[in-house]
């Protein structure tokens, strides 16, 4: 008897829970849930698909307690030790820093392609007059300065990189490797990265902006900024945001496992003028219009941030990720117009260089989710300038999406695809 | 909709069972709330395939009664043309692409077929199989296509079984009656399953899969070192056995919480002392459905003398074939089904003198299997016993096995503790003592446990959901 009642009393709290979990559920997404199944077609299978895949989406996000229930998982994580996270997503360094990690990070056979392609891209900018620009961002990782404890399979994407820059070199492509930047004595290692996020601290993508921005002046030989008071130290409010920086790695582990770090911003002291056009996934236009704090920095962010932070501090600067977005500096029209094809580690980097450009024009490098043919929107338009920008963590091919044909007809002209891809022969029913 | 998603435990299933209590007075309203219920549920996860399916259940209802009707050869033919068509399907959407690709070489092309495989396909067309076998056979009655819906379409079956014979689960789609007693079992097996599912079998998938995508890159400077590629195999072992038998407590549990009882469908496997044994406690939905559809098929027109071990062999290759569409399901099905012939063959369990041995035997030819199972192909599959035996230019130590096993241990033990009869066995002897201060003791801290257990799932659940992005 006894074997079944503590069944019944369990089964009587898991109703009890279900119901509660229900209701409280229900109550909180209802609103949303109607609204999707409100604006589906019945007619399309697609549109019921999408609507299955919003419904969700919201059932889990707006999962009541979802905070606590990682933290609960962040805080077990931490009692017994653990230096990984989630099967390997994450591995914590002796400082404390979250890395990516990989089981395997070996020699690309495809760089040869990448370096050709980009090649066909400098080449088509160049005849419009414009110049291309090819830049990696710095590793979190750093030989001599990280140190895991055994057997952690840290991302350490250093040799890929050297490769690339090698072959990049090779094939007169302008590159800039922030990684022989950074860290340097003026902002050295925890200074240069945050221990909850993948990308760099806003004061590193500030002296990025000012390297690619010199870059930029002696190429072109013009001063962008010959005062310094766009770029300048002395243009900007430094000011400190303690214990408000939880990185997307950070959000994804919980505050209990990782802890929470200082966010130091820089907000510009001249707000300027500016639009901001970005274009949502539904293919709709967003434009803003106003200073610097109405369209590309959202100030208010780091103090609406809370004890367990939901978002990164990070989303500071150029909130969002727009497959196609456009800042135009609207007090100077006839400045610089500057293509790029970016990701995160950009989004400071944009705003940063937007007082002394014209026009930033990027779409995101992961080309897989763009709409454009990047190549169609390249020779159609006049940039002074085309940079690509892409994560040292995600050098792959769909980042490279453009110029594939010309790139293979090139390669075989110079005898470089191999015999056995020409060979391939198959039927596709 | 997975069994193991938010949208399925806080929504579905509760609202689910409020409709389906409430409609408690009449067991028609009931089958009619649940039929809706898994209609529902299979046009959740695939909405363009739910006319299959609804073609499917009145197909098998048409031909049933056709059957009934008919006698002698008609009856034959009927039977006939209700499984090809169903197998027909099932071929065409499942098993067509690695058809060609295996024929693809010896016509010196490579062929490619890719279609949309149907969700729950393979469930939902044998049970259709197995109900029109049991109508012609008259193990079964004819019933209304509201039934035949459920028992095709029952939602917690249709990912990964178990599968069930219509015959057995008949008298329960006309009248069941639900006590507390199986509301009660339900939920802690519902919630056990759960735990198997998100906090064993996850945890073991992703420690699995590193390793054996390590062990793909190729041989010399990155083969997989012994003691990693015997822990990939080991930990692989584990998540299967978890997965299935977590898929298997979760249906069973959702079908005692609506009325219905199912046969079990493992029995620890792990504890067996021969291959022959493991196949008596692997899955036992599948091996009984076998068993009482192909093997009988065989025997009825196998003649006089003819032997019958290439049926079995084919039999085990067919189960192997349930579980995956590539051809090394197909080769761990022989592999299998030639180790019990081979047992059976030799009188194995006489000659292994102590039982600890025969457990030893048992767990290193599954594991053995297992790599067949797991790898992508024939290739994958050599490297990885070559790296198992250190004949892949391979070294002995890794430094990522053990850091594997310091970041998992906590998984590594309950693992092989709840793989085992221990936690069964401990359970019994409780339950035979009930005065004694464990049980008691338990009464208090069971329901306590399992409300920590369903907690922790949540949680594995919310971080393996969530996605912070930039």
């Amino acid at each position: 008897m006894k074997y079944i009642l503590r069944k019944v009393v369990f089964s009587i709290i898991l109703f009890g829970i279900l119901l509660l979990l229900l209701v409280q559920n229900a109550g909180t997404n209802g609103g949303r849930m109607i609204q999707i199944v409100r604006g589906t077609r019945l007619s399309s299978v697609e549109s019921i698909k999408t609507a299955i895949t919003s419904l969700e989406e919201a059932m889990n996000e707006g999962f009541t307690g979802r905070i606590n229930f990682i933290e609960l998982y962040s805080k077990a994580a931490r009692i017994f030790g653990k230096k990984e996270f989630s099967d390997f997503l994450y591995v914590r360094d002796e400082k404390g820093f979250l890395h990516n990690t990989s089981f395997y990070s070996g020699y690309d056979p495809k760089i040869l392609d990448y370096a050709i392609r980009l090649k066909i891209m400098q080449e088509k900018v160049e005849e419009k007059g414009g110049k291309l620009l090819f830049i990696i961002p710095p590793t979190k990782y750093r030989v001599g300065e990280t140190v895991v404890d055994y057997g952690l399979p840290a991302a350490n994407p250093e040799n890929k990189i050297s490769e690339l820059m090698n072959i990049f070199t090779d094939y007169d492509i302008s590159v800039i490797d922030f990684n022989q930047y950074f860290p340097n004595q003026s902002l050295p290692y925890d200074q240069c990265f945050y221990r909850t996020e993948r990308y760099w601290t806003i004061p590193a993508a500030w002296m990025a902006a000012r390297e690619i921005s010199h870059w930029m002046e002696v190429s072109k030989g013009v001063r962008l900024d010959p005062d310094g008071s766009k770029l300048g130290p002395s243009a900007f409010d430094w000011v400190t945001y303690p214990g408000k920086m939880l990185g997307s790695q950070g959000l994804k582990t919980g505050k209990n496992y990782i802890g929470t770090e200082d966010f130091t911003a820089l907000w510009p002291k001249d707000p300027g003028l500016y639009e901001y056009l970005s274009y949502l996934d539904n293919g709709e236009r967003n434009i803003v219009r106003g200073d610097i704090y109405e369209t590309l920095i959202n100030k208010s962010l780091p103090d609406t941030l809370g004890e367990y932070p939901d978002m990164s501090a990070y989303n500071t600067y150029l909130p969002g990720q727009y497959r196609h977005s456009i800042i135009t500096n609207r007090n100077n029209f006839e400045g610089l117009k500057v293509f790029m094809m970016r990701d995160s580690y950009f989004s400071p980097v944009s705003v940063f260089l937007a007082p002394v450009c014209g026009i930033i024009d990027s779409i995101w490098s992961d080309l897989e989710e763009t709409i454009y043919q990047v190549e169609n929107y390249i020779e159609n338009q006049e940039f002074d300038f085309v940079i690509m920008e892409i994560d040292p963590y995600n050098i792959s091919d769909d980042t490279f999406d453009f110029y594939r044909e010309e790139a293979e007809i090139r390669m075989d002209m110079l005898g470089l695809i191999k015999k056995e891809e020409k060979n391939d022969r198959s039927l596709v029913l | 909709m997975q069994l193991t998603s938010i949208p399925f435990l806080i929504y579905f299933l509760p609202i689910l069972l409020i409709i389906y209590y409430a409609a408690s007075f009449s067991a028609m309203a009931q089958n009619g709330v649940l039929f809706v219920f898994c209609l529902l549920f299979y046009s959740w996860g695939d909405p363009q395939s739910i006319m299959l399916l609804v073609a499917c259940i009145l197909l098998s209802s048409v031909a049933s009664y056709l059957i009934k009707r008919m006698e002698g050869q008609m009856k034959k033919i009927m039977l006939y043309i209700g499984v090809g068509v169903n197998l027909f399907i099932l071929f065409a959407t499942r098993y067509m692409g690695t058809f060609l690709e295996m024929l693809g070489p010896s016509l010196g092309v490579e062929l490619h077929y890719s279609v949309h495989e149907p969700m729950g396909m393979l469930v939902y067309i044998l049970h259709a199989i197995s109900y029109l076998v049991d109508v012609y056979r008259g193990k079964a009655e004819v019933d209304s296509p509201f039934n035949v819906g459920i028992y095709i379409a029952f939602f917690p079956f249709l990912s990964h079984g178990p599968l069930i014979c219509y015959r057995d689960i008949q008298p329960q789609l006309r009248s069941r009656k639900i006590d507390y007693r199986l509301l009660a079992l339900g939920a802690c097996r519902l919630i056990v399953g759960l735990a198997k599912l998100v906090i064993l079998s996850d945890q073991f998938s992703g420690v699995a899969t590193n390793i054996f995508n390590l062990a793909t890159i190729d041989s010399g400077e990155y083969s997989v070192p012994i003691l990693l590629s015997w822990l990939g195999v080991g930990t692989f072992t584990l998540q299967v056995y978890f997965e299935f038998s977590g898929y298997a407590d979760m249906a069973i549990g959702v079908a005692m919480l609506l009325g219905y009882r199912i046969n079990e469908n493992f029995n620890v496997p792990y504890s067996a002392t021969s291959i022959r044994e493991f196949w008596r406690r692997w899955e036992i939905g599948l091996v009984q459905w076998s068993q009482r559809y192909i093997n009988s098929l065989f025997s009825e027109t196998r003649s006089e003398g003819e032997d019958a071990s290439v049926f079995q062999i084919f039999t085990f290759a067919l189960m192997g074939f349930w579980h995956g569409t590539s051809y090394t399901f197909l080769l761990w099905g022989v592999f299998n089904g030639i180790i019990v012939l081979a047992e059976s063959i030799v009188d194995y369990p006489a000659k292994i003198p102590t039982k600890f041995l025969k457990h030893v035997y048992t767990m290193f030819l599954v594991c053995l299997g297992m790599v067949m199972f797991r790898a992508g192909d024939i290739y994958q599959a050599s490297r990885y016993y070559l790296d198992l035996f250190g004949l892949n230019n391979n070294g002995f130590f890794s430094d990522i096995a053990l850091r594997m096993i310091r970041e998992n241990w906590i998984y590594y033990i309950a693992g092989i503790l709840f793989c085992t009869p221990i936690a069964r066995n401990l359970n019994g002897r409780m339950f035979k003592d009930q005065n004694g201060l464990l049980n008691q003791v338990m009464t208090i801290v069971y329901p306590i446990c399992m409300c920590l257990l369903l907690g922790i799932c949540l949680c594995f659940i919310v971080v393996g959901n969530y996605f912070p992005t930039l």
